[in-house]
């Protein structure tokens, strides 16, 4: 069983009778422990296809399955969501509390975890995003990147087998989009989360086991980011750009100068490139 | 039309006990005609910076003069700030409020007591300057609108003002990359029109491709102001200030440290892509 089985999603933000679908009959699968990143210029549907993960979304038409249970069903809605954390883009916007503790045991209070174990937990989930000593601390204080881990802290404090980061790194400075992007990798390698990251970040897009691009609506390729990145008609055919690597590789092609193969990273760039000297 | 900031400071919660300096003693001036780029982290004044020029937070000291007069004096027409500085807020899409594209972009010029062809005329070249199609989104709810059409919904309102100087926070944060290079080539656009820019961005690549000088901020102190090419040459400075750097200087250092022999002085990629041509062109043909 996969841990997410979506088919045939259709979705409008206009009602029933209009034909502008933000999303167009989406097939998507995730087995548990995989890291995909879903790619596509604004307004493909990347947002709108996460939030029928955990359900912020209702399903309107196809068939969705969280870790084997159906979205179309009310009564699983809760435990969905604890299946299903999702992070933002602006940490402000996530905080509920003036206290981090606070803060992120609001989810344990919600899900009625036994009061006198509230503390371990949101100490643990403190100490999985490298916060921990920050549990009497205000969220106001803290950098970008902090802020962020502790919004994904009172996401994890529930235990979710899956976790959407819907563009939490676009805010953040390079300093904080590293902190994210190491505790993102730390999940998925040593706590074996299943991680859906929304970015349009291509090196953050190189992480992934694996990339769905979206267009209009539409998944229109999947697949690991060494073929879906150095494949320019692709992503100019979704309107997106290249990483710079694979950019200059093809520019240097251009220029009579052949590179061994496409580098997808500064590093392999540049290690090709002496190869070449 | 120049703005000087001279010796400004600023506290958040001045007089309580979680007072805290958000600026020191910043000078700096904006000639007409630049591009400017504001690099910091999350927390260093950027933002703050851009409150006080915009005239919504007042400097505890020091002043702020467009055209030699400080905005903060009680017989400053604030109109007049509001007139010649445009400002984009950070996630300026938020602040869409009225029923259709159309009525929310003309907001502003309705306000200047202009005549409806005027505002009509303003609000569809802003709607279609900032890529958007004047007849397909005019009668849009801007709620139907995706979040990179938002914003630029949004900031189609402050062009139709006309500014003369364009001060644009985190513009381009949250953009795709096909948007954020269009939305950039829009900005030079307005840059080689005659507009003034300011602009902060965590987006290091963006702003050394664009601006012709860099301000960084650092704990509330406005630590270097200068050229690109003189800040990106102190490589331990910026290594010390965790900002990095753009992506083509960081493949020019790494070569270089392996021996290949470029100029050290590129940091956009043009000139990085002729380099490598120089450098490796004919020998492996």
């Amino acid at each position: 069983m996969d841990i997410i089985e979506a088919k045939n999603l259709f979705y409008t933000y206009e009602g029933e009778a209009s034909q502008r679908y933000s999303l167009e009959g989406i097939d998507f699968r995730m087995k548990a422990g995989e890291f995909v990143v879903l790619l596509g210029q604004n307004g493909s549907g990347k947002s709108t296809l996460a939030k029928h993960f955990n359900g912020l979304l209702p399903l309107q038409q196809g068939n969705l399955y969280i870790a084997g249970l159906d979205v179309r069903d009310p009564a699983n809605l809760w435990d969905i969501r604890r299946k299903c954390g999702m992070v933002f883009q602006n940490p402000d916007n996530q905080f509920i509390s003036s206290v981090i503790e606070e803060d992120i045991a609001f989810g344990l209070e919600n899900y009625d975890f036994p009061p006198e174990q509230i503390a371990a937990e949101v100490h643990k989930a403190l100490a999985l995003v490298g916060m921990a000593g920050f549990e009497k601390k205000s969220p106001h204080m803290l950098s970008g990147g902090q802020k962020q881990r502790v919004a994904l802290a009172g996401v994890l404090a529930i235990s979710p087998e899956i976790i959407i980061f819907d563009e939490s790194t676009a805010m953040l400075d390079i300093q904080g989009r590293q902190e994210i992007l190491q505790t993102i990798q730390q999940l998925h390698q040593a706590e074996h989360k299943s991680i859906i990251h929304i970015t349009h970040r291509m090196e953050e897009a190189v992480l992934a086991d694996r990339i769905d691009l979206m267009k209009a609506g539409r998944i229109v390729a999947s697949g690991p980011p060494r073929r879906i990145l150095a494949d320019l008609p692709l992503l100019t055919s979704a309107n997106l750009l290249p990483p710079l690597p694979v950019r200059l590789y093809e520019d240097l092609r251009n220029a009579g100068i052949h590179l061994a193969e496409c580098p997808l990273t500064i590093h392999e760039l540049t290690e090709q490139l002496c190869r070449l000297s | 039309m120049s703005i000087v900031v001279e010796n400004v400071s600023y506290r958040y919660a001045a007089g309580t006990p979680l007072e805290s300096a958000a600026l020191k003693q910043i000078s700096f001036t904006i000639q007409p005609g630049e591009f400017i780029g504001i690099l910091g982290h999350t927390g260093c004044g950027k933002s703050t910076l851009i409150q006080l020029i915009a005239g919504v937070l007042t400097p505890a000291t020091g002043r702020i003069l467009l055209d030699g007069k400080d905005i903060n004096q009680r017989d400053f027409k604030r109109e007049y700030l509001r007139k010649k500085v445009g400002i984009v807020f950070q996630f300026p899409e938020q602040q869409l409020f009225e029923m259709t594209v159309e009525r929310d972009v003309s907001f502003g010029p309705r306000q200047l007591g202009l005549p409806p062809s005027e505002v009509q005329a303003r609000t569809r070249q802003a709607i279609q300057s900032v890529g958007l199609d004047y007849e397909t989104v005019r009668d849009l709810s801007p709620l139907t609108l995706s979040g990179g059409e938002k914003r630029r919904a949004a900031i189609a309102g402050i062009l139709a003002m006309e500014p003369e100087i364009l001060i644009l926070d985190e513009p381009i944060a949250g953009l795709d990359p096909v948007t954020r290079k269009d939305f950039m080539a829009f900005i030079r656009r307005l840059h080689q029109e005659g507009k003034t820019i300011l602009m902060v961005s965590h987006d290091i690549d963006e702003l050394s491709a664009f601006s012709s000088r860099l301000l960084v901020l650092d704990h509330g102190e406005l630590i270097l102001d200068n050229t690109p090419e003189k800040i990106f040459a102190d490589k331990a400075r910026l290594s010390e200030l965790r900002l990095g750097v753009s992506q083509p200087k960081e493949i020019v250092d790494s070569l270089r440290e392996k021996g290949i022999d470029l100029p050290s002085d590129i940091f956009r990629y043009e000139p990085l892509l002729t380099a490598l041509i120089n450098r490796f062109g004919g020998q492996n043909e």
